[in-house]
């Protein structure tokens, strides 16, 4: 693309230099996304992408709520030995070692029969990695709440779950929710290695139509642009909800 | 021992890693006492009163609340700390809740009561007190005294035979004890059992119907409030008294 422009730059005179430039961006983009329906490439991708990463997220919410609360739990009553060692080898190993490799582990090694799906490889891969990061989200935001909660809790009679469940985790649930969404932000950026296990995500989109078109900077660039559209939005929230939760602060 | 006898401390013993914090201690408290703990800080007046309602384990010993051996594993604790109230010295209220919320939580919880009767209840006590007012608010909104008068309903709410005080006033501004003292003589007026860890000698005077000295972790003197103030017959308690009086 930038060759042609390169080119019209050098050929035309000043009169129609802007008008040749527009023509050469409208059409590589007729190219890249009209011709052939090309656009729902980068659709498809989008939406594995966003499924990949909601799915992924939820799961990592579900058990890395369970992991903090059985590490918590050990570091304040000194129960469930066992399960506490096993979730601290899971968090230094998932957090050790690269997300592709867990990927392809699991793609290549673990599901290898013909006509795995990879959708759900990649869902259940980033899901196992994000319970490893949120799991440490969460129990920073357990730990971080006041001793003095759960002894207040405890003397009027409440058991310990009852007090993690009342007092400790609602209010443990307001310091985590900003990290929480930098961590889902994150996530959407990080699946785009999905495509490495043969889903279909927004990069690999991208990748897709530069293989039929021989154009690498417009699908590239409109790919980058669509990713960087979803974490703006989504960091935009997460500002105005932190300023909200600083207000019912004090 | 007598039928009236609500706590029975045995023998206690209470170690940090070695560190012989309480060493030997026995006493009963009986119902309606108003028991004052005065004491050098480091002395373990904090840990012997969570001791009472096993905030803290104890090494050795035995205490027995309302009859309940607390030091039984087999006992249930969270049964019998539902009969033990406890204040804090930073006041340890729910943040997340309003007044009416901290309040009304551990008996919604805990005891078959409707919600109506608790609501009732928690009303009626924060107008005893004087903050019927703020009782849809956070406890943010609140002054420090606020916050303990509050505390102490909240434990109120639970119906307790007994009720537990660790220098309730120790993180208050000078102003504001006063407020939190009388919410509190008014407690022991009405015959409630109370043991109280506190720097108020005023109040210890006052108020209480017995005093005991604790330093280093043993109960070196023990009297009524008139003869204890006035003692002159031990050497470290006339050393603290000169200081603090």
């Amino acid at each position: 693309m930038f060759d042609l422009i390169n080119k019209s730059l050098i050929l035309n005179s000043n009169f129609l230099v802007f008008e040749n430039f527009t023509n050469t961006i409208l059409n590589s983009l007729y190219k890249n996304l009209i011709r052939e329906s090309r656009y729902l490439y980068i659709i498809d991708g989008l939406k594995n992408t966003l499924i990949i990463t909601l799915f992924a997220m939820l799961i990592g919410l579900a058990f890395g709520l369970i992991f903090a609360l059985i590490r918590t739990t050990y570091e304040n009553i000194k129960s469930l030995k066992f399960l506490n060692a096993f979730c601290k080898l899971y968090i230094t190993v998932i957090r050790g070692t690269p997300v592709v490799l867990q990927l392809m582990i699991l793609f290549f090694c673990i599901f290898t029969q013909r006509g795995s799906n990879g959708l759900f490889v990649a869902i259940l891969g980033f899901g196992i990695n994000s319970t490893a990061y949120i799991a440490e989200i969460f129990r920073s935001g357990l730990m971080s709440i006041d001793k003095g909660q759960m002894e207040a809790g405890r003397s009027l009679g409440l058991n310990y779950i009852q007090t993690m469940w009342y007092i400790i985790i609602p209010q443990a649930f307001k310091v985590v929710l900003p990290p929480l969404c930098s961590e889902f932000i994150a996530l959407i950026k990080e699946t785009s290695v999905a495509g490495y296990v043969a889903v279909h995500d927004l990069t690999k989109s991208g990748e897709i139509i530069k293989s039929r078109t021989y154009d690498a900077w417009t699908p590239m660039l409109i790919v980058a642009f669509i990713y960087l559209s979803l974490t703006t939005v989504l960091s935009h929230f997460v500002q105005k909800l932190e300023r909200r939760l600083k207000a019912n602060e004090r | 021992m007598s039928d009236n006898s609500l706590v029975q401390v045995k023998n206690l013993i209470k170690k940090f890693n070695d560190i012989s914090v309480l060493n030997d201690i026995s006493i009963n408290i009986n119902k309606g006492d108003c028991l004052c703990i005065v004491g050098p800080s480091g002395g373990g007046k904090s840990t012997f009163l969570r001791c009472l309602n096993k905030l803290e384990d104890i090494t050795s010993g035995q205490i027995l609340i309302d009859g309940i051996d607390i030091t039984n594993k087999a006992t249930d604790i969270n049964q019998v700390r539902k009969k033990i109230g406890m204040v804090f010295q930073h006041f340890n209220l729910f943040p997340h809740l309003t007044i009416r919320d901290n309040l009304i939580l551990a008996p919604k919880v805990l005891l078959n009561e409707n919600k109506n009767v608790l609501n009732d209840k928690a009303e009626k006590l924060l107008k005893r007190v004087g903050l019927f007012d703020k009782i849809d608010t956070y406890p943010n909104m609140l002054s420090g005294g606020q916050k303990q008068r509050v505390a102490i309903i909240r434990s109120l709410m639970m119906d307790p035979k007994i009720m537990l005080f660790d220098e309730p006033t120790s993180a208050l501004d000078p102003e504001m004890v006063g407020e939190v003292l009388d919410v509190m003589k008014e407690l022991a007026n009405n015959g409630m059992t109370m043991v109280v860890v506190t720097h108020e000698m005023a109040f210890a005077k006052e108020v209480s119907n017995r005093v005991v000295f604790l330093d280093a972790g043993k109960i070196i003197y023990e009297a009524s409030p008139n003869v204890f103030f006035s003692s002159n017959d031990n050497d470290r308690l006339k050393n603290f008294l000169s200081k603090v009086l």
